[in-house]
């Protein structure tokens, strides 16, 4: 992953990417994509205000290109589309398929399989009723998929390179978990035609590791939107490193006024839980866009992290004052209520947050969250689960089941979680605190040691610039203690030492703590078994002074003064 | 004599058209609607071959060609007749044998003869030698005409259920008759297909020209009245002139229209003992006939198989008869007619055998006694081999032989594709298709709704349901209650599972047509797809006690025990179906997949085999026996024929979810092969069309767990798991997989701030703890990178034993996949 380049954008690259821009919009809207159709817009209204705006070759009708994205074989269709547009915009998707039904035209004919697609997600969402309920989830599919496959196949036999076509080829398949040719085909559609975003938006989903992610670049043209792609996998694995950083940066020297861009800068500095900047971020965003919802929902959960219950109400009444059903905004309120502790009223929210959107995916993980909250373990379960089915990429989900099932004492289930949950957030030590406490629990003590160790790795709440580092260690007491006392369970007393006066080296940093008195109490009997006195009662009356385990301390003190006398008579 | 001749003549004529009629009343084919076993999930296709194109009526015009067609070659036949109709041996039995005189062919004679005669018709033997003279040829050609006629015209009101068709034939009869003896009927009665009487200026003329006396005036006007009475259905007035008319002439002509009349207005009863009273039964075959068809109305069979003598007519060689010329011809036409009768006969005595083989004979000795013909392929009595070796063996010559010259050779032609398609779609398809485009390119019958049903039924065969079902629906557009399309469209529908569609249907027949089998098959497949299987059992049996012989009613009937797991009941109900349609595979078929299901793998084979012997294209039916391989442990074979299987349904061109069960099925018997990567690869195909069952996700974790690759198993089951939560099999095997994975080693990668990656060890770890000077490490604690990676080692061979231990427990255990293969094929 070689950082790219900053993009030097003459003015005449300037004015060419915003035809290009304009020309991906406008086919996205066309074909009622439209939240890429949106996205476009956006990053079209955020390049440089200067861009010098040359008339007669953004208008001119012979710079289109000529890929016959554009244009229909007849007049006829032409009507057909039109018709179909807008009972497609009015939501009436199978009226609207059939109207173009049998047209060749690119556009007609995507639409037409977009409608039945659409149909077909529209009467799922309608057979699954309520969120949850016995039908909810992979029980109801979509019924319209296998015929979509096979007129897709027989479309795209004959029309090799219709990028949207192949991206619905890519929807069709990934809704039938078929990941592999639906990858190929998503990458053949952006190959093809790398302004469309919907495409780019659905790629990400299949990119579920960083490795994965290293795989498919390779596999991509070198193109802006790529970056932009990049970007925003990198975002959802958490993966943030200076690279990723300078990525953001280039692109906001091309569109400096994208709120997208900032938001996702914002998410960056979340990952790293530099919780100030990313609040400092989406202030500004709220402020410059004040009717804008997207990612909002995030901006609540770092409210929600900071513990700033008045912003939060505040975002919350902003966000339902602007649109009351938005999942976004449902999910504001739910974390809202979630923090004054009422969650029944959050899960209400978050559940109609699903209603509305069911591939929603932080108010799967946030209602797992709120049934964890209420012991209802098995509702959690199987939210975590349908947030895992949305996006296999959230580590939350992934650890959530892990503390589920851990509750249900299924350690087998509960590790592999952890596992998941570790492998996308190598550096973090919960994780592996977590893992560990499995691996106790299945009576694997070594292995117990070795994911404790990892967890001393961890550093998660240190500073951005550190955090993917997997060598720097914080010296966790509690940790160390734990590794100590496991070592000395399988009888390797000398490791156990080893970790203990490590947990002592942190004395001077920490101060005076239970663990360290665990630690020197521990030592102190060591030390007294081994028979070397002067230690041991070096250690207890440090401990006795520090007014720490007193009883015992100075039981141990007393003891081993005997033990001295005993041996030294005092003359 | 002439009359009546004239009268049947019409007859031959309309064949066409009252098929058409016949098959308006319709009874379904059984098949088709068979497939209603797609109850089954497996789809199994339908021999819907036999739906028969039989009717060339789709459209007026067609009608009107052919009866031009048939005119002209009735002229033809009159010139041949006058050749050889004497000089033949054997006559015309009824001219020979019957004491009955003929009646004149003139009214002037019936005059004559009415003013000296009591009623008897005996009485009008004598004049008749003598009046024969004048027009000898004529007459007689009248005469054969009038037999063979009038028999398939009997037919077709036996097979009807006499309501309102039979009374429409009635109807057509007379108005022909308006034509043929326009003097003495003279009534112009506008035909059902509108074809203009053209012959009336013909004949007529010349016959008036001959003579004119008053009584005969007298006479033509009850004739006429008669006749006008009966076109318009008014029986009363028509048996009171009729009456009144045999008083007059005392002409058997009249007689025998009089017991027509009764017949058509259901008295049989009275139609017997009427011509039991005129003496005329033993003396005209017509007589005959109508006297047993009489008799076969009141279920009295074995008085009717007294009647007809239960000696089927010897035909050594057919073509040497056809060859002896019409006259001879037109015997036969009353002997086909008659086996037909015996044929109807022996099916309601049970003796199936016996039936199709009388059949068989009505078809030979004439091939255009379509009733029979029809008889045998609407009910599948021919296995699909027979029917070819039937169809060659049917002499169309003889139908280039009465039409003669190049016409004929295009009629033989025509004939024979109209037969064609009727045949069993089993075998030669592509003379099917030859039929099709025949008819299609060569005769304006491309839209002909016979044809387009067998179209419809051909991709119904081949699972092509939406396109069958948008032809069925063009055609029901047109002709609403073509009983029919019916079975094809409840069939399509039921597939489809387009309940409310079926709904709107079946309430609209029961609201109409309550005296359908087809009806009570239509709500009864309603009820089957909401899961009500009581209540579709209830009308599954009442269709099939209103006609037993209405195939898709017992095969409904077995699929509602077969769906409730009752297999004993759904075998014996499979196998009454199995023996009234033995030219299907599907009773077979069925038979098998239950047997399949009871595990009763050796009797499934025997059943199956012998559906492989009738039918060797059913795709479905290869899955059947691939199954069956697989249980036997012929992993080899089963995979053998589930790729011919795709192959063959990959060349039908069907729709390709039909086919999930197929690449599901390959993929375990790959997955019993150790094949897993091709297994996995046609699970996966199996998921891409369709299949959306954790039965599948299932065995796709068990192949990526013997392979080692425990991630994806893990993934796999879940998804099982999320289909069905509670499923046992996946349950298990996903705790497995979980152990396994707790004892792989987990290392997961490190993304350093650089963007460069790392993938440390737990040594690593040891040494930045300061652990490496601890020199002993246990053996469980790799302490160097070498060991770490030989530890990886350890760890897959561990999992290669995990691994041998799992398939270990599977063998022991009943394999769940081998279950859920043949779950699924039911």
């Amino acid at each position: 992953m070689a950082s790219p380049a900053a993009p030097e954008l003459a003015k005449h690259d300037l004015m060419i990417l915003r035809k290009d821009l304009r020309i991906a919009a406008r086919r996205s809207s066309e074909r009622c994509l439209f939240h890429a159709a949106k996205w476009l817009a956006e990053q079209l209204n955020s390049l440089p205000q200067n861009v010098p705006s040359s008339h007669h070759y953004l208008k001119d009708q012979s710079s289109l290109p000529h890929d016959g994205l554009d244009t229909f074989v007849n007049d006829d269709e032409e009507d057909k589309y039109h018709l179909a547009k807008s009972y497609f915009n009015v939501n009436e998707f199978d009226r609207a398929a059939r109207v173009v039904e049998g047209c060749v035209s690119s556009k007609a004919a995507f639409l037409c399989l977009y409608a039945k697609f659409m149909a077909g997600e529209k009467r799922k969402d309608e057979e699954s009723e309520m969120v949850l309920g016995p039908l909810d989830g992979n029980v109801t599919a979509n019924k319209e998929l296998p015929i979509l496959t096979k007129k897709l196949e027989t479309m795209l036999a004959d029309n090799k390179e219709d990028t949207f076509l192949l991206y619905l080829y890519g929807v069709v398949l990934l809704k039938q978990r078929n990941e592999k040719p639906a990858y190929q085909a998503l990458v053949r559609s952006v190959i093809s035609y790398p302004y469309n975003w919907a495409t780019w938006d659905e790629l990400k989903t299949i990119t579920r590791s960083v490795e994965d992610v290293n795989r498919v670049m390779q596999d991509l043209p070198d193109h802006l939107m790529t970056r932009f792609f990049q970007l925003l996998a990198s975002q959802e694995l958490y993966h943030v490193n200076e690279a990723v950083y300078t990525l953001v940066e280039q692109l906001t020297e091309v569109f400096p006024r994208s709120s997208w861009l900032k938001s996702q800068r914002a998410l960056l500095s979340y990952h790293v839980k530099d919780y100030e900047e990313s609040e400092k971020i989406f202030d500004e965003i709220m402020q410059n866009d004040p009717y804008r919802l997207d990612f909002l929902d995030h901006y609540s959960n770092i409210l929600y992290v900071m513990d700033k219950r008045s912003k939060l109400a505040f975002v919350a009444q902003v966000a339902s004052a602007t649109d009351k059903f938005r999942p976004e905004t449902c999910c504001v309120i739910g974390n809202y209520f979630s923090m004054r502790s009422e969650h029944e009223k959050s899960i209400m929210y978050f559940r109609r947050a699903l209603n509305l959107d069911r591939n929603f995916l932080s108010a799967w993980t946030l209602l797992g969250h709120e049934f964890v909250e209420l012991k209802n373990t098995h509702a959690a379960i199987e939210s975590y689960r349908r947030a895992i089915d949305v996006n296999r990429k959230d580590y939350r989900a992934w650890y959530g089941l892990g503390q589920a099932y851990e509750v249900l004492e299924m350690n087998y289930y509960a590790l592999y979680y952890y596992q998941r949950a570790g492998a996308l957030r190598p550096y973090d030590s919960q994780m592996w605190a977590a893992m560990a406490a499995c691996y106790e629990k299945m009576n694997r003590p070594d292995d117990a040691i070795k994911s404790y160790k990892r967890a001393l790795s961890g550093n998660a709440g240190s500073s951005a610039a550190a955090a993917n580092q997997w060598d720097d260690f914080e010296l966790n007491t509690k940790t160390l203690i734990k590794i100590a006392k496991l070592y000395e369970r399988v009888k390797r007393s000398d490791e156990a030492v080893h970790y203990m006066e490590m947990c002592l080296k942190a004395e001077p940093d920490l101060g005076p703590s239970e663990d360290i008195a665990t630690a020197k109490n521990w030592l102190a009997h060591y030390e007294k078994d081994r028979l070397n006195l002067g230690r041991a009662l070096q250690l207890a009356q440090e401990l006795f002074d520090a007014g720490l385990m007193v009883e015992d301390s100075r039981a141990m003190v007393r003891d081993i003064r005997n033990q001295l006398d005993m041996d030294h008579p005092r003359i | 004599m002439t009359l009546v001749g004239r009268l049947f003549s019409y007859h031959a004529l309309t064949i066409v058209s009252s098929a058409r009629r016949r098959r308006g009343s319709g009874r379904g084919q059984p098949i088709a609607s068979a497939r209603k076993k797609s109850l089954s999930k497996k789809k199994v296709d339908t021999p819907a071959t036999e739906e028969d194109l039989e009717n060339l009526s789709g459209s007026e015009t067609e009608t009107n060609t052919i009866k031009t067609r048939r005119r002209r070659r009735a002229t033809l036949n009159t010139s041949d007749t006058r050749e050889e109709d004497q000089p033949s041996p054997h006559g015309d039995p009824v001219k020979k044998r019957s004491p009955i005189p003929l009646p004149p062919p003139h009214p002037r004679y019936s005059l004559r003869s009415r003013g000296g005669t009591q009623l008897t018709p005996l009485v009008l033997k004598a004049p008749k030698p003598k009046l024969k003279e004048p027009e000898p040829e004529s007459e007689d050609e009248e005469i054969q005409g009038l037999k063979e006629e009038e028999i398939e015209h009997l037919e077709d009101q036996e097979i009807e259920d006499l309501e309102d068709e039979e009374i429409e034939d009635l109807t057509t009869i007379p108005s022909d008759c308006t034509e043929t003896f326009g003097e003495s009927f003279g009534i112009e009665v506008p035909i059902a297909s509108q074809s203009e009487p053209e012959f009336q200026p013909n004949e007529p003329e010349k016959q008036e020209s001959a003579l004119a006396i008053e009584g005969a005036i007298m006479e033509k006007f009850l004739r006429e009245w008669r006749q006008d009475a009966v076109n318009k259905h008014q029986y009363d007035s028509a048996i009171f002139i009729g009456d009144k008319l045999l008083a007059l002439t005392n002409d058997p002509n009249d007689a025998f229209f009089l017991a027509q009349i009764h017949f058509s207005t259901g008295q049989y009863t009275r139609a017997q003992a009427f011509l039991d009273g005129t003496g005329l039964i033993q003396k005209s075959a017509p007589c005959k006939y109508l006297y047993a068809l009489s008799q076969i109305k009141q279920n009295k069979y074995e008085e009717a198989l007294q009647t007809l003598g239960d000696e089927s007519p010897i035909i050594s060689n057919p073509h040497n008869l056809r060859k002896r010329g019409t006259s001879r011809a037109n015997e036969e036409k009353y002997e086909a007619a008659m086996c037909y009768l015996r044929g109807v006969i022996y099916t309601k005595q049970g003796a199936y055998d016996k039936a199709k083989e009388a059949y068989k004979t009505a078809v030979k000795i004439d091939i255009r006694c379509f009733e029979a013909f029809d008889t045998l392929m609407r009910n599948n009595l021919l296995s699909p081999e027979e029917e070819w070796e039937f169809i060659s063996e049917i002499d169309f010559d003889s139908m280039a032989a009465s039409v003669g010259g190049a016409q004929g050779e295009a009629t033989t032609q025509f004939l024979k594709a109209l037969y064609t398609t009727r045949l069993s779609k089993y075998r030669n398809s592509s003379k099917f298709d030859d039929a099709i485009a025949l008819l299609s390119t060569q005769y304006p019958l491309a839209g002909n709704h016979d044809i387009v049903l067998a179209k419809a039924e051909l991709l119904y065969t081949q699972c092509r349901f939406e396109e069958s079902l948008k032809l069925v629906k063009e055609l029901l557009a047109k002709d609403k209650y073509n009983f029919k399309l019916y079975p094809v469209y409840i069939a399509c529908l039921f597939e489809l599972g387009k309940k409310n569609e079926l709904f709107l249907m079946s309430h609209d027949l029961a609201d109409n047509h309550r005296e359908e089998p087809v009806t009570y098959v239509a709500i009864g497949a309603y009820y089957m797809l909401i899961d009500r299987l009581a209540d579709a059992r209830r009308f599954f049996s009442k269709a099939s006690v209103m006609d037993p012989s209405f195939g898709p009613a017992w095969i409904g009937f077995a699929h509602t025990f077969a769906a409730e797991g009752e297999h004993d009941q759904a075998i014996s109900a499979y196998s009454a179906a199995a023996k009234l349609f033995q030219g299907t595979h599907l009773p077979q078929m069925f038979l098998g997949m239950q047997h399949l299901q009871l595990n009763n793998i050796t009797l499934a084979d025997e059943y199956l085999q012998i559906a492989w012997g009738l039918c060797k294209t059913d795709p479905l039916l290869m899955n059947e026996l691939g199954v069956v391989f697989y249980h036997n442990e012929h992993l080899h074979e089963a995979v053998k024929m589930f790729l011919n299987g795709i192959k063959l349904a990959d060349e039908i061109g069907g729709d390709p979810k039909t086919y999930v069960q197929f690449r599901t099925n390959l993929g375990h018997a790959y997955r019993r092969l150790g094949r897993y990567g091709e297994a996995i690869e046609e699970f996966t195909h199996a998921i891409r069309i369709g299949g959306n069952e954790a039965n599948i996700r299932c065995s796709m974790g068990l192949c990526c767990l013997m392979e080692g690759k425990t991630r994806d198993a893990i993934g796999h089951l879940h998804e099982a798991l999320s289909l069905v939560p509670q499923d046992p099999v996946a349950t298990e095997l996903l705790e497995q997989a979980l152990l396994k994975s707790a004892d792989e080693p987990f290392e997961p990668t490190y993304y350093l701030p650089d963007g460069s990656a790392i993938v440390p060890t737990d040594k690593d770890f040891d040494k930045l703890l300061g652990e490496d000077k601890f020199q002993s490490p246990l053996p469980s604690d790799p302490s160097s990178s070498v060991q770490v990676a030989s530890g990886r080692n350890a760890g897959t061979a561990k999992r290669n034993r995990v691994g041998g231990g799992a398939r270990g427990t599977r063998r022991g255990e009943p394999d769940p996949s081998v279950m859920d293969v043949s779950d699924s094929e039911f």
